[in-house]
């Protein structure tokens, strides 16, 4: 008999000492990981002087205008309508892209798809610098060196992780309910809406939230694309207010309340979508 | 499931209308959006073939590379356009790769710049090579031609000494920061002046005196008389307000293989060689020659790294001494800021920073010379000896205005009027000077004065003529403060005792390293 | 049902395989190209924007793979991949597993547990570079430290520590990233399989053995590959710490560094790099999911 049966056989319903410990252990590697994110909202309350002499300690007054200055800095609400538009339509369009041929490429085992599955995993190990000039060259050439091409770019990157996550998932969704819908008379949207993606809603959740905190954060790719345009991303602002603080050094009283500002809608957007990610929503849908 | 998809859609939606607003002011907007992922690219591509070149909507393309003057930049292009009516785009960001990488993708592209940044020698190779450099003298703009021939030799950019390929953005110079308040502070009020002047051209024997001496004072308030050019100065009886602050002689960056690699380091490279072309051009009997000065230089920096000042308290040589955070460019200017530190190792550059957090000090600073025990041994070039390197300061041209010769002849005439109207004319050498803080490399010391104290500084070494170039910007690439700053950082600066041998071993490595560099 | 399915393959697929061939395939190949010519960057070596007239064949190859640089960043890159596999794996089980057995705040401890992924750039160099110099070395794990791990002081001033140090800043970012793909994996296991077992009286670790892990194998396979892929291609988390000083360059950064290393800066020689680095990792981590994707148990 194992520890756990024999608390459980003890203490059958209330606090068992299992769950108890779990939470500790959680809320330790909680405070861990929390840790460095601390450091960042502490000293995003402080000068420069007082970040650099003593980041540890806690400021003396919690000043706001830090963070104000930052906001304003970095052209707050209008990066953060760039910067949430190019992710959001990015993140669309390989949701669609990916979770289609996923589909297919499972369904359809056959060589190609093997092929083709390879392919999207193989580019995934494509280092970034072995394609950046060709591609912006190419895109230029094609007018496309602009946010649309860069929302177009996205979909390309994102496509291995998302086609990757995709087919691995895809295998919770059972070819009978399929069957049973296509002889009931649907058409291949309607399979591919109504019956394939909801019972992929945990995996459609994790792509949006792997992809578009990546895109979110990115700073290379929109710099070589529209660095030199007028319309920003947040990382992009970020970059040019420290730019034009001095030749050296680092404003970090400008960067610390920027860097917090610009993930805290990327945490409420990750905790809202927490819903979906339900155990058993898979699970009960293959009962039926 | 359904209200939240509304409710998600309806976010889309805002921010989708939010982003292409903004997309929408964006000049080069293709015509598909959303549905441009689908048929995008063989669309775009036969859309591409039949349309004809277009023009930009400006008249030509500066690419800054100077980026801390991104925003005086901006201002002064928008004055000159305004009287110009010429619509100019101008693209600032900071050196570093992937300043490069935007380059070059800019000069692979339909949309050229006409006035690109080039730093030094290094990088005009690559220019010259691929042929975008601009000979000047073949400039057609004849206000430009008297511009360019105004540029004194010394300031060229060049790779062979005589064919120039840039205007200067601005001259910088470093040196030792010192603040005359803490000088009056430690030999009194009376006679800090006389101290400034005395320490400014002392001798390498006398500086090292001063600087044990002052460190004596800090650890236990012994009180010593030194000597400064032959004059005799006693340090304060009793510890003044900023002279207790202090924790050490100088404030020092470790973990910026920079500052003692490159900066330093070039103060014993421009006693053998005279500029960064015959820096370049270094035969290795030559490079030889620079055993004595590298000698010395390590001596100097043992120096400087042993009396080195701490956040609580001495910093003494060892990890913490190499620490990004504790040891970086920001803390060592919070130190000297905080009066920790007498002197602190660094160019005028560093004027807006030091303002930053504290605007009480700036206005009394002022720079002197970096010693070392040079001999009249080390001097190899014509005309310098020992007294006058000891007592000057490197000033140089961090970066170059240069026009790209594959540009229409139309770009080009346009990109040279407007850097006459920027160099020459008063309005525009109003933006140099108070915008863009910069010291105009064509300043005339008698005339100009800077309101930035730093800034006036080098104007009075450039009028008294004592000055150094910056000729280890002519040593291989990555051989000054990456490669032989790299070692000196991994393998001394954490050591806390040098010897003999260790001035030896890095001058040698430092030797060796360029030879080898130089010939691969 | 067959026919079906093969009627839609290739429209429904289009759309992906446009964008990859676009985006992806096309710049490599070009990329490909570029690596046996004199590439600069802004022009082929000659001074023309012609590809072909600076054909150099295999010397960028046969330099690259000459380069000690090159050759020290592999290898780092190998043992560092080694370690950080394993480990990140582990710690993004760990953190699934332990999520999942609360019901309970499981949402925000997800979201802490992912917050990490968020931070990049300065501030994640300046914050972990700060942790490591002065909270490990001197209040943690110094000589006046809670207790004295030598190992754990100065890591980002030597070699192998600073391999740990890694090690320990990346489980930091990616544990959450892992975690994800492991809930997800777990919440697609039919709760009837650990009914059964608890039937059949199987133990803790009996059910894990026989029931989460087989039934993980497609999160196994992402999660392998990915931690696998990522630590071979670390570049911001390694110039964030270190900075590639003390000889702890890894692949990536040599291959960007390449072009400031080299006068005129040598992007052909950096081309190959990549193309080397690239048949490597494709090599290993392809194998790798070979291998797990046979193991996979369809639903």
């Amino acid at each position: 008999m194992t520890f756990a049966n024999a608390i459980h056989r003890l203490h059958p319903k209330k606090i068992r000492v299992s769950t108890v410990l779990i939470y500790l252990l959680l809320i330790a590697i909680a405070a861990y990981t929390l840790f460095p994110l601390a450091f960042l909202f502490v000293n995003s309350f402080k000068g420069q002087a007082a970040i650099v002499s003593s980041p540890l300690k806690l400021p003396d007054i919690w000043d706001v205008a830090y963070l104000e200055n930052s906001m304003k800095a970095i052209h707050f609400m209008s990066s953060l309508g760039v910067t949430a538009g190019i992710t959001l339509i990015s993140v669309f369009v390989q949701v669609v892209a990916s979770s289609l041929v996923a589909w297919m490429m499972v369904r359809n085992k056959s060589k190609w798809s093997f092929a083709l599955f390879m392919a999207f995993t193989a580019a995934m190990l494509i280092p970034f610098q072995s394609v950046m000039y060709p591609l912006i060259s190419m895109f230029d050439a094609m007018k496309l060196k602009n946010i649309p091409g860069l929302i177009i770019m996205y979909g390309g990157f994102g496509l291995s992780i998302s086609v990757f996550l995709y087919h691995g998932f895809m295998k919770s969704v059972p070819r009978s309910i399929e069957e049973a819908a296509l002889i009931d008379g649907a058409s291949v949207f309607q399979i591919y809406l109504y019956v394939v993606m909801p019972l992929l809603k945990s995996t459609t959740v994790t792509v949006i939230i792997l992809n578009g905190m990546w895109i979110w954060n990115d700073y290379l790719l929109p710099f070589l694309v529209i660095g030199n345009e007028p319309v920003k991303t947040l990382t992009l602002e970020l970059y040019y207010a420290k730019l034009t603080s001095g030749q050296y050094g680092n404003p970090w009283e400008m960067i610390f309340p920027a860097v917090l500002i610009s993930i805290i809608p990327i945490i409420l957007v990750f905790l809202l979508l927490q819903k979906y990610i339900m155990k058993g929503v898979t699970a009960s849908a293959v009962k039926e | 499931m359904r209200r939240y998809g509304k409710i998600a859609a309806f976010l889309l939606a805002v921010t989708m209308l939010a982003g292409t607003a903004g997309a929408c002011t964006n000049s080069n907007k293709a015509s598909n959006q959303t549905t441009a992922a689908q048929n995008g690219t063989a669309a775009e591509a036969t859309a591409a073939a039949t349309a004809p070149v277009a023009e930009g909507e400006y008249d030509f393309y500066i690419f800054n590379t100077k980026g801390e003057n991104a925003d005086a930049l901006q201002a002064a292009v928008d004055a000159y356009s305004a009287k110009t009516g010429q619509n100019i785009k101008v693209f600032s960001l900071g050196s570093g790769t992937n300043a490069s990488d935007a380059l070059n993708t800019e000069m692979n592209s339909e949309n050229m710049p006409t006035i690109f940044s080039i730093m030094n020698i290094q990088e005009l190779k690559t220019w010259t090579e691929g042929g975008f450099a601009l000979d000047l003298s073949k400039a057609t703009n004849s206000d430009f031609k008297a511009l360019v021939d105004a540029i004194p030799s010394s300031l060229y950019l060049t790779n062979d000494g005589a064919t120039n390929y840039g205007i200067p953005y601005n001259v910088e110079g470093y040196g030792y920061i010192v603040d005359t308040e803490m000088l009056a502070d430690l030999f009194g009020a009376d006679t800090a002046a006389n101290v400034l002047k005395d320490i400014k051209t002392a001798t390498y024997t006398e500086w090292e005196a001063l600087i044990v001496a002052i460190g004596a004072y800090i650890k236990d308030g012994t009180a010593a008389t030194v000597t400064l050019s032959g004059n005799s100065y006693a340090l304060a009886a009793q510890k003044g307000e900023l002279a207790s602050k202090l924790t050490g002689v100088f404030s020092t960056a470790g973990s910026q293989t920079w500052t003692y690699g490159d900066h330093m380091l070039n103060v014993a490279i421009d006693c053998v060689f005279a500029n960064s072309a015959a820096a370049a051009s270094a035969t290795p009997e030559q490079l030889d020659l620079l055993k004595g000065p590298f000698l010395a230089y390590a001596k100097a920096l043992d120096l400087k790294t042993t009396y080195a000042a701490g956040a609580d308290g001495a910093l003494v040589r060892g990890p913490e001494f190499i620490n990004t955070t504790t040891a970086g460019y920001d803390a060592e200017v919070q130190l000297f800021a905080d009066h920790k530190a007498v002197f602190m190792k660094q160019g005028n550059w560093v004027y807006g920073n030091i303002q930053k957090v504290n605007a009480d000090i700036v206005d009394t600073l002022t720079f002197v010379p970096v010693k070392m025990p040079f001999t009249d041994a080390d001097i190899q070039v014509p005309g310098m000896t020992v007294d006058s390197v000891s007592r000057s300061i490197p000033v140089f041209v961090p970066n170059y205005y240069a026009i790209n010769a594959k540009s229409s002849a139309e770009e080009q005439e346009k990109a040279e009027a407007f850097l006459v109207w920027l160099n020459t004319t008063e309005e525009g050498q109003k933006f140099v000077i108070e915008d863009m803080a910069f010291i105009p490399y064509n300043a005339d010391p008698a005339v100009t004065k800077l309101s930035n104290s730093l800034g006036q500084s080098i104007l009075e070494y450039m009028s008294t003529k004592d000055t150094v170039t910056n000729a280890y910007a002519g040593a291989p690439t990555n051989w000054s403060g990456l490669t032989v700053g790299q070692k000196i950082m991994e393998n001394y600066l954490t050591k806390e005792a040098w010897e003999e041998q260790d001035y030896q071993d890095i001058a040698d490595y430092a030797i060796a390293q360029w030879k080898d560099m130089a010939a691969s | 049902m067959e026919k079906f399915y093969k009627k839609w393959f290739l429209p429904l697929a289009l759309p992906a395989i446009l964008l990859f061939v676009g985006v992806i395939l096309i710049p490599f190949l070009v990329g490909v190209l570029y690596s046996f010519t004199g590439w600069r960057g802004a022009y082929f070596v000659g001074g023309g924007k012609n590809p072909f007239e600076a054909f150099v064949g295999i010397s960028n190859y046969v330099k690259a793979l000459h380069s000690e640089k090159f050759m020290n960043a592999l290898v780092y890159t190998l043992k560092y991949t080694l370690i950080a596999t394993v480990w990140i794996n582990a710690v993004g089980l760990c953190l699934a597993l332990l999520v999942n057995k609360i019901s309970r705040g499981a949402g925000l401890f997800r979201t802490v547990f992912f917050m990490p992924n968020l931070l990049g750039g300065l501030a994640l160099g300046f914050i972990w570079s700060f942790i490591f110099e002065i909270v490990y070395s001197k209040f943690v794990f110094g000589v006046d430290g809670l207790i004295h791990i030598p190992f754990l002081t100065n890591m980002t001033q030597d070699n192998t520590k600073a391999l740990f140090a890694l090690v320990i800043l990346v489980s930091w970012q990616m544990g959450g990233y892992m975690m994800m793909i492991f809930v997800n994996g777990l919440n697609g296991i039919s709760q009837d399989l650990y009914e059964a077992a608890r039937i059949d009286g199987a133990n803790a670790f009996q059910v894990f053995r026989n029931i989460t892990v087989p039934m993980l194998m497609p999160a196994f396979t992402i999660t392998f590959f990915l931690t696998l892929a990522n630590s071979f291609k670390l570049l911001d988390q390694n110039i964030a710490l270190t900075d590639g000083n003390f000889g702890t360059r890894m692949l990536a950064t040599q291959i960007l560094r390449t072009t400031r290393d080299t006068n005129p800066p040598d992007y052909g020689m950096a081309q190959a790099e990549a193309v080397i680095f690239f048949v490597m990792i494709a090599l290993v981590t392809l194998l790798q999911v070979y291998l797990t994707k046979r193991k996979e148990i369809e639903a």
